[in-house]
């Protein structure tokens, strides 16, 4: 009889700590999912925030334009309907793969835009060497270069949550808590999109 | 009991395996020495005195601004903008800052592009558009001459130039983690690309009647329209060959012009030899932000003479002027030393009022003292005539008075020597003495001594001119 009760004992102290490491293991899981997450949310808070950025230039830019540039109307307006194209899709404020899909085609075109109004310059050299223009010119690029970069850091902090997702045993952990895996921002290849605008 | 061990040692293992990961992914590895300037394009550290310039201003970045500042020139393939920030977020790991602020610029001659990284704290002061600006304007012309490293130090200035406004303007922000998200901006670096505008500029004209002032103000005037020409009449033979081969940017042009803006006014004076006036802003203790300006006679016309200026004259970080004590007097910078008399310099070749002016013995000349010594080698023959082998060691030499001014004496100076060319001759104290009474005012005097280099520890034989009083 004693040395049943000894036994009976030991199992419950095992199965105690079992029961303890599996709460540890979920905690320390659930725990890291949620902060690779909110690493994805802040490094995507990143991106669109240099977008919008860049939609705010946009102004700036078709005003100096149009000043020495009155005749190039139709680019100037496809501008703006882009911007405006843009800003709603920024306001979304989601990640799911057909919306990045969305944006991404979008900025596409708006560099497109822009690039094309870039090079309208090159046939008025008053707005060329136009120092409001020169300085435009800078802080696009600028936010161009910023949203290459966000959007790199982006990928990384999705790789590395999906990654993390994967693994074991934070899979099981990610399926009860409902964590998916997310999507990654690519930039679209130049190749892949024609030119819509019209000169 | 055993099974019991078993599986606790076994929950133990895995749990103390997971921290262990954890503490390998934190540890950073080894990092060597935190390096300022890399070199990999071989532009830059041949320059000895950039390198200097450059670890003092770095020093002082840091001192003043917490603005961790780094230099990379390469020849990499890669995409620049990528490279800069990629080697920033890099280098940033061993940040000097402690608020997250940094700079790094990158110049890729491979590439013929320049660009400057800026870290999220710093975005507001460095905005993109300044940055393009300061890259466009102020060292790429230094490029375009193939002066690289000068094009570098003249970063380095605007870039202190910005930290100053915005500290005053408290435009810093709060700390934070020093890191980039693509601040900054490129440009074409345009290496060894001359400019055909670089040099362009209408003519200004030097007329017989004009005043110092009317140059100076004609001066002023080609500097506001941005003026490059290095042939103006304004300026004197000297200059116009200084200008041709020297970079002058639109930024340094408009700094002038605030400069010139802060001193208004001024006092010209005149040499005694009718042919050399200095423009000056006295006490010049008092107002160091004004520098003095030259003009030099030529063919009957006031001239500017910038080349002998730009030779001994420097700024501080705070743009207060000095002189360069070892040029001060070189050349044609004697004729513009009478315009200092009345004031010392100290050992940076700051100008002083000195204090001792009231207790000079009266009707001084020079303002120097005497004390007598002999060569070695003649010790028994002054013993005998002391008058003829007795020679002059300068004793003491009084702040402001015209032996330092105008001749460059100096405490411990030997005077071995006096005149110059067919009429120069060796000096005993008698003769020396003679001659420093007797040289005419207005002419040239002009002293040989030995005198002694602490630094390298060793006698060196130097020539001093000046214009006698």
């Amino acid at each position: 009889m004693e040395t049943k009760r000894g036994v009976g004992m030991y199992l419950m102290i095992a199965l105690g700590v079992l029961l303890l490491a599996i709460g540890f293991w979920f905690f320390f899981s659930y725990n890291t999912l949620v902060k690779k997450e909110e690493a994805t949310k802040a490094s995507w808070a990143q991106v669109e925030s240099t977008m919008q950025r860049k939609l705010d230039l946009l102004p700036n830019l078709v005003k100096t334009v149009k000043a020495y540039a009155q005749h190039e109307t139709k680019l100037l307006t496809e501008v703006t309907k882009l911007r405006a194209e843009a800003l709603k899709q920024i306001e979304e404020k989601n990640t799911d793969p057909q919306r990045l899909k969305t944006l991404a085609a979008l900025q596409h075109r708006l560099d497109a835009g822009i690039g094309r109004l870039m090079a309208v310059a090159e046939n008025y050299p008053e707005l060329k060497s136009s120092e409001q223009f020169l300085q435009l010119q800078a802080q696009i690029e600028g936010t161009e270069n910023r949203i290459n970069i966000t959007r790199m850091q982006f990928n990384e902090a999705v790789a590395d949550y999906n990654a993390y997702l994967r693994t074991l045993p934070a899979n099981i952990v990610a399926a009860i808590a409902h964590f998916a895996p997310k999507a990654y921002f690519k930039a679209q290849k130049a190749a892949h999109q024609k030119l819509e605008l019209d000169l | 009991m055993k099974h019991l061990l078993a599986i606790l040692s076994a929950l133990v293992l895995v749990a103390g395996c997971q921290s262990q990961n954890k503490t390998e992914e934190s540890k950073a590895p080894e990092t060597p020495k935190v390096r300022l300037i890399i070199d990999d394009a071989y532009t830059l550290m041949d320059d000895k005195k950039l390198m200097k310039m450059f670890y003092d201003f770095n020093k002082r970045m840091l001192e003043e601004f917490d603005v961790d500042f780094r230099v990379i020139s390469t020849t990499t393939k890669e995409d620049i903008d990528l490279y800069a920030n990629r080697k920033f977020n890099e280098m940033q790991r061993q940040s000097r800052s402690k608020s997250g602020k940094a700079l790094l610029l990158v110049v890729n001659p491979a590439q013929d592009k320049v660009r400057l990284e800026v870290s999220q704290a710093l975005e507001p002061v460095y905005t993109d558009a300044f940055v393009s600006y300061i890259e466009r304007k102020g060292f790429v012309p230094y490029f375009r001459d193939f002066k690289v490293a000068d094009g570098v130090y003249a970063a380095m200035e605007l870039i202190r130039d910005r930290a100053y406004e915005a500290a005053q303007g408290k435009e810093f922000m709060p700390p934070m983690q020093s890191k980039s998200i693509g601040g900054g901006a490129k440009s074409e670096a345009h290496i060894g690309q001359s400019d055909s505008e670089a040099k362009r500029g209408a003519m200004v004209g030097a007329e017989s009647g004009d005043s110092p002032e009317d140059v100076m103000n004609k001066y002023l005037q080609a500097l506001k329209a941005h003026n490059r020409n290095p042939d103006l009449e304004i300026y004197s033979k000297a200059t116009r060959e200084f200008f041709r081969k020297w970079t002058v940017t639109t930024i340094n042009q408009d700094h002038e012009v605030d400069s010139l803006s802060r001193c208004p006014g001024g006092e010209v004076l005149y040499g005694p030899d009718g042919l050399h006036a200095v423009l000056a802003h006295r006490p010049y203790d008092k107002q160091r932000k004004c520098a003095p300006y030259f003009f030099k006679k030529e063919e009957g016309k006031w001239r500017l003479d910038i080349a002998t200026m730009a030779r001994s004259i420097r700024f501080n970080a705070d743009m207060q002027w000095h002189f360069d004590l070892n040029k001060r007097l070189e050349g044609e910078g004697i004729y513009y030393a009478f315009a200092f008399d009345g004031f010392g310099f100290d050992k940076n070749g700051y100008p002083f009022t000195p204090k001792q002016n009231g207790n000079l013995p009266q009707g001084m000349r020079w303002g120097f003292q005497c004390g007598a010594w002999y060569k070695p080698s003649e010790k028994e023959l002054y013993k005998q005539d002391p008058k003829r082998y007795a020679r002059c060691w300068i004793r003491n030499v009084y702040y402001g008075m015209p032996a330092e001014v105008r001749l460059g004496l100096d405490v411990q100076d030997y005077v071995v020597g006096v005149g110059e060319g067919p009429e120069a001759r060796a000096a005993n104290y008698v003769t020396f003495m003679e001659y420093m009474k007797q040289v005419p005012s207005g002419s040239v005097a002009s002293v040989t001594v030995l005198r002694y280099d602490k630094k390298n520890k060793r006698q060196y034989k130097i020539v001093r001119r000046g214009i006698a009083p």
